[in-house]
């Protein structure tokens, strides 16, 4: 029974991307070298310039090639490494919203790191530290929806915490106390004004002082927002987004969109609505091991 | 009447500040210290705003509606088997940025099957040159008026439109170093014809209302909103990959999608030997360059840069710029100010005066070029403020050199006293 019911869903995912406009995740700009893809199911292909490439096609690259490739959002990105890589693995690699707040961002973000570090932590991913408090989300997160939810791991239970929002600048906006692991920032609360880029940080309050790394939540810029909320009505017309299934589909959405923040909000709601189908534990354990958002141990 | 001559002197002030810049400018155009200014050299052809293009701007979209083909060092029979090849796959408009000259006795099929392809290619666009003849460079030469076009012999265009592919750089001859920024949309000859630009006639026969409305903007320059390069091997440019590329090998073995190419604009030009090839043959350099100031390899062939002319068009994504005489207007406006609030400074706070003249201008200078990058990255407007630059960086010496030197001559007190202390030391 929960066989057929996990296929059904599979089916029902199938259909509803397939039928929400994109018709490819990657098209080829331009290519050199003996560059081969293959489809789901199929044969080796020579690549071709033009051709259209989706999340569960496979390609092998070859020594010294180039690979010049446009994102489904409008994007453009280089490869030349060597080796066989799912396209999915090339797409995580684009980033789709490089403004200059993103930028500096991603600078702000790395300093802290550089800072807390040594200078030891690269990327802006966070590759899960050993602080007492991990705060699961990545170093620097773009934010689509007016509320996201943050949640932190650590080893004590019941503890009480406060969650540290700041401006550009250092400024403390708001900083509320709560108990438990988990707390929904709202960025309609008036203490966060126009602000567009916080940095979040969760520190216990209780006799062991504890803290989280800090990171940086930027707000979509207008032209990109209004971009992904088309695509995004698009898709919520075709799905109940009160259902498992449809915050499951949501999720798929927000990773594509590198929206990290809010896919793992959409994998957390799928799992709490049904969480007897292991569909959406798995989905969501390996969300977090693909964006390496798993806490080292 | 004290008020009076304070204006005066803050009016006098101003024309002194621009007539030692006048001097200076002077002075520079014989090049006397070129040579002890390598950082005069190294930022000569750089512009503030380029800054934007390399570091500050988002990354524009790919344009998809443009394919860019290498005809490398093919042979005229395989250029002609290229067009064939493209022409099956019905694209909307194409465009051949080479020259073909006179058929050669050596290859008379090659020529043949060339000629044949560009007369039977739909909506087929060669480059022409714009030129002065002997008799014109002689008493213009340099000017911006052409007299006589460089064309590719008849043979090679037949059913053809032609355009002129004349960009706006400062090379004597083709081999120089080239910077490109800007380009003529349209030129009349002195015979009377009118012709327009490469990259506009290919944007007119995709969209020739776009066209329409561009060349309304009746502008003598257009500054080029460049979108992005193609396929990039060696990192010589930010925004590599902004549009459809085929190596001359891949069109041969038609080793591409035919829907890139369907209702498509597609140009053909000399990308290299192939993409990996590191030549600096008709290569300029543009804003994108991925080191926008010093030493640096040319980042883009010519044919990319008619493409993103034809971008810019079809996205109607232009740029706007301060014409010379409104520079010179906000130069003068910006000099007066500085003037007024100087004498100001000079007259009650005498001791301050270098030391808060020059933080004011240092602060005024930084201000100016955060301003000249902030409003070209917002607004798409380039404004153009060297001549506010140099008034405000003249503005504090010069005008103590005005008070201290040029009035006391026209005082015979100070004349007297500068003769006395001559007389004096004699």
């Amino acid at each position: 029974m929960r066989t057929i019911r996990t296929l059904l869903i599979l089916l029902s995912v199938g259909l509803i991307l397939s039928s929400y406009g994109q018709n490819y995740t990657l098209k080829v700009l331009a290519n050199k070298g003996n560059n081969e893809v293959r489809k789901a199911n199929g044969e080796w292909e020579r690549l071709k310039t033009g051709a259209s490439l989706v999340n569960t096609d496979l390609l092998k690259v070859s020594k010294d090639a180039y690979i010049g490739f446009l994102h489904f959002s409008g994007a453009a990105l280089e490869w030349k490494k060597e080796g066989t890589f799912p396209i999915s693995e090339i797409v995580s690699s684009i980033n789709t919203t490089s403004s200059l707040v993103s930028k500096y961002a991603d600078y702000l973000a790395q300093k802290k790191q550089e800072g807390e570090h040594g200078g030891n932590v690269v990327g802006g991913v966070h590759r899960g530290g050993t602080e007492a408090i991990f705060l699961v989300s990545p170093v620097n997160a773009m934010v689509m929806n007016e509320k996201v939810g943050i949640n932190w791991e650590t080893e004590e239970e019941d503890g009480s915490y406060k969650i540290i929002i700041k401006d550009l600048y250092g400024n403390v906006l708001y900083e509320p106390e709560i108990s438990g692991n988990r707390y929904d920032i709202d960025f309609s609360n008036s203490a966060f004004g126009k602000e567009k880029m916080f940095l979040v940080q969760v520190v216990s309050t209780g006799e062991e002082k504890a803290e989280s790394q800090e990171v940086a939540l930027v707000k979509l810029e207008d032209k990109q927002e209004k971009t992904l909320t088309k695509i995004y009505k698009e898709l919520s017309g075709g799905i109940d987004e009160n259902s498992a299934l449809g915050q499951y589909i949501m999720a798929g959405f927000y990773e594509e969109s590198k929206l990290m923040l809010d896919a793992l909000n959409s994998y957390r709601k799928a799992m709490e609505m049904e969480p007897s189908v292991e569909l959406y534990e798995e989905a969501y354990d390996n969300f977090l091991l693909r964006n390496q958002l798993k806490k080292n141990n | 009447m004290a008020k009076r001559r304070l204006w005066l002197d803050n009016i006098l002030g101003t024309v002194f500040i621009f007539a030692l810049g006048g001097f200076i400018f002077g002075v520079s155009t014989f090049r006397i210290f070129d040579a002890f200014d390598p950082i005069g050299e190294a930022l000569s052809d750089m512009e503030l705003t380029d800054v934007v293009f390399s570091r500050v701007r988002e990354d524009p979209a790919v344009d998809t509606n443009i394919v860019v083909i290498n005809i490398g060092y093919l042979p005229r029979a395989l250029i002609g088997e290229q067009i064939n090849i493209i022409s099956k796959y019905d694209p909307k408009v194409m465009a051949m940025d080479s020259f073909f000259g006179a058929p050669s006795e050596d290859d008379p099929e090659g020529d043949s099957i060339l000629s044949a392809a560009i007369a039977n290619a739909p909506n087929m666009i060669m480059v022409t040159k714009l030129l002065q003849s002997d008799s014109l460079a002689a008493v213009a030469e340099g000017e911006d008026i052409y007299d006589s076009l460089e064309r590719t012999h008849p043979m090679f265009r037949r059913n053809a439109i032609e355009a002129f592919a004349n960009l706006d750089t400062d090379a004597e001859y083709q081999q120089d170093f080239k910077a490109c920024r800007s380009f003529p949309p349209n030129r009349t000859l002195l015979t009377g014809e009118d012709h327009i630009a490469f990259g506009v006639e290919i944007a007119k026969n995709y969209a020739p209302e776009k066209v329409d409305r561009f060349l309304q903007r009746e502008n003598q320059w257009e500054t080029i909103n460049f979108r992005g390069n193609i396929v990039e091997w060696f990192r010589r440019t930010n925004y590599p990959t902004m549009f459809f590329a085929l190596d001359w090998d891949q069109v041969l073995n038609e080793d591409f999608v035919g829907e890139i190419i369907k209702d498509k604009i597609v140009i053909f030009g000399f990308l290299g030997q192939d993409f990996t090839d590191s030549s600096w043959d008709d290569k300029f350099f543009t804003p994108l360059n991925y080191k926008y100031a010093g030493k640096a390899n040319p980042d883009m062939y010519g044919v990319v840069i008619h493409a993103n002319i034809a971008s810019m068009i079809l996205s109607e994504d232009y740029i706007d710029r301060l014409e010379e005489f409104g520079a010179l207007i906000l130069a003068i406006v910006v000099c007066f100010l500085n003037v007024v609030f100087f004498s100001w400074i000079y007259r009650r706070l005498p001791r301050w005066y270098d030391g808060l003249t020059k933080l004011i201008q240092v602060i005024e200078l930084l201000a100016i070029g955060a301003l000249m990058i902030f409003v070209f990255h917002w607004f798409n407007y380039k404004l153009n403020l060297t001549y506010t630059f140099a008034a405000v960086a003249l503005a504090g010496d010069s005008l103590e050199v005005y008070y201290g030197v040029i009035k006391n001559l026209f005082r015979r007190e100070s004349r007297k006293q500068l003769f006395r202390i001559q007389q004096e030391k004699a």
